[in-house]
């Protein structure tokens, strides 16, 4: 007579609600901690993570939203209106942006984990979280990518000294390296971000993402041309350079995973690198 | 690229509402009970009571013929009337101006359910412990949670149909009643995720006729009710409404949800103060456990204090009570052709009883002639 089984409401589901009441007050740091303490995982718990992630980051949608809605200057609506308004700066400067990059990386590596796999749910917020996160990491990109090259034109040839200068950004590279990873993983399986197609039909992200593929996902090879004077392409020859740039790593091409070295040699024209 | 398909969301995600919690449903919402904490299992007779228990229906004088022609509720939320204010002050300027300001007043809206219900019953007769009575409710809410990653849901429910009560005395203290309630459903839902409302935020032509659900399909609900009354002052009810979850007829059973039984018991304690009465009343819902409520929701308790004037029932009267954790008031008062009846009561909307209320305003007017 009765068509299922029915029962209360479990302490998870009042602890989701506790978090999801938490979020429509603003209470981030609340929510987080709620969500934290559950000792059963589920794919809402994920979801619902991830918001309160990116809030507590200072990161809201909603705002976003509201800040891409009026100032829209684009003809295309939806999705690709949303992409093509949305800029860098909605990211903040410094401790900000790093927080809301933290934030990010966070939110789509345990959605990657989310114990039950293929929900569309899971995979589109995955999928819209790393879209939107590559328009800062493209800039960041840019500028690491540019310092990178002005440390390796001090580059002494015959002893390589001057390598070390290269460090600190070459380590920023290595972070970008592994994000790029997650956002080319998190849209690999979605409905609103498609990077295959010609120019005219992609938004400002998705032709960013097409672009890096196509530039950077080549295995670590030297640039073709080098002019003789340029000094931070010859440097990319040394084979002090190149030890430094693959660290041990595999670098192969098209296998959507982009290396540092990838990065540094395919993207040695960072400007050109992430535009169709 | 690929446009965002919405059919994405299918069937299957519009009854589920994970992320929004479940209001308990009943059939009919009533101001008057709502005032005095939602108490109704065993309530005494007035025009409403047979709606939900139709034992009541046995208290009714005998042979004599009950005529109302009309009586019109209506519910809305706190949160409704602010809003409609809210985007009444956002409107003017610019088309760009308003678009901002509208999306500024929404900013404050996340987890406030923007609620409204009428209820309309043109006429009903009753002849002795029979009844016939026709209606029509509707209920209509709309919500956005989460700003970091919004998401949104709206149901709209319309039910017709006509109830069809009876109510008997066994022996000297029991009493029964049952109501047969043909009833014609159109439910129109959604469940939108965010990306979904990214796109239609974002979009110039909004594309929501995709992703909204709406069935419809016939019911046939059937109510059961009993009173023991061992004293007049102490009574005793218990109410099983859409016996089985409202007998689905065929056609609508593969795409309607539910509308799912409740099993309630409850007691009413009369105490005399001259001419007035201080009734005392608390009832436990949701025995079978078909609307999922936690325990703590299930409870409701309440008083009203009133006497009469021109009916057997109370026709001025004073409530408050404790439904779900929050608390309710009302009053109601009858100026012999008509009956006007006013409440504020708290609905719970969350898990668990007081986490996440929807306060409510409630307004019944309706007329009756007892021959």
């Amino acid at each position: 007579m009765f068509a299922a089984a029915s029962a209360n409401p479990s302490d998870e589901e009042a602890q989701l609600e506790a978090a999801r009441v938490s979020m429509d007050n603003r209470d981030y740091a609340g929510a987080v901690a709620t969500l934290e303490d559950m000792d059963d995982d589920s794919n809402e718990r994920r979801k619902l993570l991830a918001a309160a992630r990116l809030g507590d980051a200072g990161l809201d949608i909603w705002e976003i939203l509201q800040d891409v809605l009026s100032g829209a200057s684009t003809d295309s609506s939806g999705m690709d209106g949303f992409f093509n308004t949305v800029g860098a700066t909605a990211f903040g400067t410094g401790d900000e942006r790093t927080a809301r990059n933290v934030a990010m990386r966070t939110t789509l590596t345990e959605l990657a984990e989310a114990p039950t796999t293929g929900d569309t749910s899971v995979q589109d917020i995955a999928c819209f979280v790393g879209a939107l996160w590559t328009v800062p990491l493209i800039s960041d990109a840019q500028t690491a990518l540019t310092t990178v090259q002005a440390g390796l034109a001090s580059v002494t040839p015959s002893d390589c000294s001057g390598l070390d200068t290269i460090d600190a950004s070459l380590a920023t590279v290595s972070t970008l390296s592994t994000d790029f990873r997650l956002i080319l993983n998190a849209i690999s399986s979605c409905s609103f971000i498609d990077t295959s197609g010609s120019a005219a039909s992609l938004n400002t992200v998705e032709k960013q993402l097409n672009s890096l593929s196509t530039n950077a996902d080549n295995g670590c090879n030297v640039p073709s041309e080098c002019a003789p004077t340029d000094l931070a392409c010859r440097a990319l020859e040394l084979s002090c350079v190149h030890d430094k740039l693959t660290s041990g790593s595999q670098s192969t091409a098209d296998d959507g995973i982009i290396s540092t070295c990838e990065l540094v040699q395919g993207c040695y024209n960072p400007s050109a690198c992430f535009s169709l | 690229m690929n446009k965002l398909q919405l059919s994405v969301v299918s069937a299957s995600f519009v009854f589920a509402a994970t992320a929004f919690g479940e209001e308990t449903d009943y059939n009919f919402e009533s101001t008057r009970q709502r005032g005095r904490g939602n108490t109704y299992t065993a309530a005494t007779y007035s025009h409403e009571t047979p709606r939900w228990n139709p034992a009541v229906l046995s208290e009714a004088k005998p042979k004599t013929v009950e005529f109302r022609w009309f009586e019109f509720d209506v519910m809305v939320g706190d949160n409704s009337i602010d809003t409609v204010s809210d985007i009444m002050s956002a409107l003017g300027g610019s088309s760009d101006e308003m678009l901002g300001n509208v999306l500024d007043t929404f900013s404050d809206k996340f987890g406030k359910r923007q609620y409204l219900r009428f209820q309309l019953l043109p006429i009903g007769l009753r002849f002795g412990g029979f009844v016939l009575e026709p209606f029509v409710t509707n209920y209509e809410w709309l919500e956005m949670r989460i700003p970091t990653l919004p998401i949104m849901a709206l149901e709209s429910d319309t039910r017709a149909g006509m109830g069809i009560s009876y109510g008997f005395p066994v022996g000297k203290n029991m009493k029964f009643g049952m109501t047969v309630r043909p009833t014609y459903r159109y439910f129109v839902s959604a469940d939108v995720a965010a990306t979904d409302v990214i796109q239609i935020a974002a979009s110039e032509a909004g594309s929501s006729d995709d992703i909204v659900s709406m069935t419809s399909g016939m019911y046939v609900p059937v109510d059961l009710g009993m009173i023991w009354s061992s004293s007049p002052s102490f009574r005793f009810g218990a109410t099983w409404h859409n016996v089985g979850d409202a007998a689905v007829t065929e056609e609508a059973a593969d795409t309607s949800p539910l509308i799912k039984s409740d099993l309630s018991l409850g007691m009413l304690y009369r105490k005399k103060l001259g001419s007035w009465n201080l009734d005392t009343s608390a009832d436990l819902h949701d025995m079978l456990f078909r609307q999922s409520t936690s325990f703590l929701r299930k409870l409701h308790g309440g008083v009203e204090f009133g006497r009469p004037y021109f009916t057997a029932d109370n026709d001025i009267g004073f409530q408050a009570g404790v439904s779900e954790g929050w608390y309710s008031l009302g009053g109601f008062v009858d100026i012999w052709l008509a009956r006007l009846a006013v409440s504020n009561y708290g609905v719970e909307l969350g898990e668990e009883a007081g986490q996440r209320q929807d306060r409510r305003w409630g307004a019944t007017l309706q007329s009756s002639v007892t021959f």
